[in-house]
């Protein structure tokens, strides 16, 4: 039977909760959100990049099919997930989420490619309506980006 | 876990120090102005895991905040190096994995590497400072074991397996034993939980 070993930590982070001269949580979420907005248009300037650069893989990915590009694709749509969402960008954010399943569920079995290509259109139509987009045709579309990930492969 | 942040509770993070791991450079970023932003003034980001591991056999930190989904498995592969360095200070520390698609697969390589808890991205201030003061009230038992060293991965105690008696000594016995006495009735027992007061 294997050795286990079980003890009690030390948790040094603990300290911080129980310093009565600590800062409000509330104040604490404030100013971090401050923190983030200040830098809002230089991300988001990135944000545009990188979704330029997942146009580009994308394409190439098509062609090659090979495990290597689709790890690229995948890597960007996480960041841009994450990047766009932290903005509140949710349209953008949603159909990397969606991308992300895509590819996800590619690496078990096999990469639906034709669903890569409607994402990538899904995104340039996403940046054409603005940073803001509302209207139930962009949720119709991204309802339809969801069923093209999750579908059998 | 999922309990709304109490926004009246109070945090001091100024003598903290927290190594951020993020392939991300954008996220990176956000995740050092949103720690600064909770009074955290020794943030140490990285982008390699090569820069990590330096950070943590160097410095003595109270927070691990990582996204391990780098290109290869070294992210998972840091935490687990961290759980195992047994003559760490660092060892311990709690550890935050941020994932950026969290499929079961994914939220499993990281507990299963020995990570306290997953926050889904994108990340939000809340949310984050919620699993911060989370893992900082925590007080999960540490386990070493030849497959598995971290936090204890058992939040409900349901006993061991039905049929075995359990590996740990702590583990409670399947088997019922006779009864030395007899069953302490409900008064008895309501007694034994009753809160009373006592001479300090």
């Amino acid at each position: 039977m294997s050795q286990v070993r079980k003890f009690m930590p030390e948790n040094r982070l603990a300290k911080a909760i129980t310093d009565p001269n600590g800062m409000l949580l509330g104040h604490a979420v404030n100013k971090a959100t401050e923190n983030i907005e200040k830098v809002r248009d230089i991300h988001l300037a990135a944000l545009e990049t990188k979704l330029d650069e997942l146009a580009q893989v994308a394409a190439g990915a098509m062609q090659t099919q090979s495990a290597p590009d689709a790890a690229n694709l995948y890597r960007l749509a996480r960041e841009i997930l994450g990047d766009a969402g932290i903005f509140g960008l949710k349209h953008i954010s949603r159909a990397a989420h969606s991308l992300c399943e895509l590819m996800a569920a590619g690496d078990r079995n096999r990469h639906q490619w034709a669903g890569v290509a409607v994402h990538v259109e899904a995104f340039a139509i996403l940046r054409r309506e603005g940073k803001n987009p509302t209207g139930a045709d962009l949720d119709a579309m991204l309802a339809g980006l969801a069923k093209i990930s999750r579908a059998p492969l | 876990m999922g309990a709304a942040l109490d926004l009246s509770a109070r945090i001091n993070l100024n003598r903290t120090s927290v190594l951020v791991l993020d392939s991300n450079p954008q996220s990176l970023d956000l995740l050092r102005r949103v720690l600064n932003g909770f009074g955290v003034r020794s943030i140490h980001a990285c982008q390699h895991v090569r820069d990590a591991e330096r950070v943590f056999h160097d410095q003595s930190l109270e927070l691990i905040i990582i996204d391990p989904l780098f290109a290869d498995d070294s992210g998972f592969e840091f935490i687990r190096f961290a759980r195992r360095e047994e003559n760490s200070q660092n060892r311990c520390v709690p550890i935050i994995a941020a994932l950026g698609h969290q499929t079961l697969g994914n939220v499993r390589a990281a507990r299963d590497a020995g990570a306290n808890t997953v926050v889904a991205k994108p990340l939000s201030p809340d949310v984050l400072l919620q699993r911060i003061h989370w893992v900082a009230r925590e007080s999960r038992p540490f386990i070493v074991a030849p497959n598995y060293v971290g936090p204890d991965r058992r939040f409900k105690n349901q006993g061991p397996p039905l049929g075995t008696n359990g590996r740990r000594a702590d583990d409670l016995s399947f088997d019922v034993p006779v009864a030395a006495g007899p069953d302490m009735n409900q008064s008895q027992i309501d007694e034994m939980f009753k809160p009373m007061k006592v001479a300090l």
